[in-house]
């Protein structure tokens, strides 16, 4: 569009020559200066407000997560888990699945064991849905304890809680609120107290569990349980083992997590296509 | 700036805006809010799973589990997840802002909940290396968009 011809365009450069042209050289040296508000104490108040409030925030998180030495998880706070072992299984003790079902898979793990928690939370499940409710699975925990390292071993505690949940019918939701509330290893996840807890969670008749916990000839299984399965060259967690009464070697031996549910799925619907009965004796008392 | 009116029937005079290099380009306020936005989503997405009772989904990367169920999930039964929900929005209100009207101010708001918030979710992953022993994708992820959406800031400050 064609400008005043009277006026001809002023390029944007030969504006602001003039313009430097019409400030004294002491002025044009400050203007040239960045402000003061733009850098400089400002910024630096603020980035240390800023600072202030974000450590405001770690407090808090502290305040609602302390513990002992700061890293132990609280008593009382913990998830409670959806069921692995819905009703309407049959549950007997440690294991679930129909008694006659074509397939064992036996699980040893330790309750601190990591893996063992994302084998349960994210295998377990689908398994049941797949092939313990059709009756084709029996899936049978074997609680081992080598993980832990304090007094009390929080392994050996948790496996004897569980333990004594199953005298009460209750081992499975024992066993997915200690899965599901891992926290690190031997820093206090698995305590008296917070297993003491997790059992009124679960709705255990405390007396009873109480008395059982007590009972030293649970500790006298755990640790037998143990050495049994370290005979047996069961010395990682999780080993699966899926057996059947025709397997010469006692079952096919899985020696951690299977990188997919795909690949131990296949697995068990091919030893479920040789048609053959399953009674393998447990290993653990 | 001279130029001519739609009608042709003679110039306009628009004022020439004079404004700071910082807010002269689109790019930074615009990755800025790309950042805060990707931040809200997985904020939301690990809020919504935990008020589910459900666990993020972790694919082939473990660690999410664990952490979305330790003790240091929630603060006074709160899941840390629905703050950074909260926070993230805040930063995105602030963002928008600055993308949307060029204000210095809005640039130092999003500055100072990104440096807040860089402290906190460095405690969290220290949490996540140290205490709790797993560590959750979506977790360094969020952090990512918290880190970068302050370097975004920081940058564009300096100019």
């Amino acid at each position: 569009m064609p400008a005043d011809p009277a006026t001809p365009p002023v390029s944007r450069r030969e504006r602001r020559r003039r313009e430097r042209a019409e400030i004294p050289s002491g002025q044009r040296r400050r203007a040239t200066q960045k402000s003061p508000a733009r850098k400089g104490p400002s910024l630096a108040v603020v980035s240390l407000l800023a600072v202030l409030f974000g450590f405001g925030g770690i407090a808090a998180l502290q305040l609602a997560a302390p513990g002992d030495g700061g890293s132990s998880p609280p008593v009382g706070n913990f998830l409670i888990p959806p069921a692995t072992i819905p009703a309407g299984i049959a549950v007997d003790g440690e294991s679930a699945g129909r008694p006659d079902a074509a397939l064992v898979l036996e699980i040893y793990g330790d309750y601190q064991c990591p893996v063992c928690a994302r084998f349960a939370r994210e295998y377990l499940g689908r398994l049941v849905a797949d092939f313990v409710q059709p009756g084709d699975l029996r899936v049978v925990d074997r609680a081992i304890a080598f993980l832990g390292t304090g007094r009390p071993d929080e392994s050996e505690q948790a496996a004897i809680g569980a333990a004594c949940a199953a005298e009460q019918n209750r081992y499975w939701p024992f066993h997915d609120i200690l899965l599901w509330n891992q926290h690190g290893e031997n820093e206090g996840a698995f305590s008296r107290e917070r297993l003491a807890a997790m059992a009124d969670a679960v709705g255990l008749e405390r007396g009873a569990w109480d008395a059982c916990v007590a009972d030293p000839a649970r500790l006298a299984a755990i640790r037998l349980a143990t050495a049994d399965a370290a005979a047996a060259q069961i010395v990682s967690t999780p080993t699966l083992v899926l057996g059947n009464a025709n397997d010469p070697a006692g079952g096919e031996r899985i020696v951690g997590m299977p990188r997919t549910y795909e690949e131990l799925a296949a697995a068990i619907r091919a030893r479920l296509a040789t048609g053959a009965v399953t009674s393998i004796a447990p290993t653990v008392p | 700036m001279t130029r001519g009116a739609p009608d042709g029937s003679g110039p306009l005079e628009t004022p020439d805006v004079k404004r700071p290099r910082w807010a002269a380009t689109a790019t930074a306020p615009l990755a800025a809010t790309g950042l805060a936005a990707a931040g809200v989503l997985i904020a939301a997405y690990l809020t919504a799973t935990r008020l589910a009772g459900d666990l993020p989904a972790c694919g082939p990367l473990a660690g999410c589990e664990q952490v979305a169920t330790s003790a240091y999930s929630e603060v006074f039964g709160i899941p840390v997840a629905a703050f950074g929900l909260g926070y993230s929005l805040a930063v995105l209100v602030t963002v928008v802002a600055w993308w949307r009207t060029g204000s210095r101010r809005a640039v130092i708001a999003a500055y100072a909940l990104g440096l807040a918030g860089i402290v906190v979710v460095a405690y969290l992953t220290y949490l996540e290396l140290f205490v709790i022993h797993a560590i959750c994708a979506w977790c360094v992820a969020y952090a990512a968009t918290v880190a970068l959406g302050w370097g975004v800031t920081a940058m564009a400050l300096r100019r």
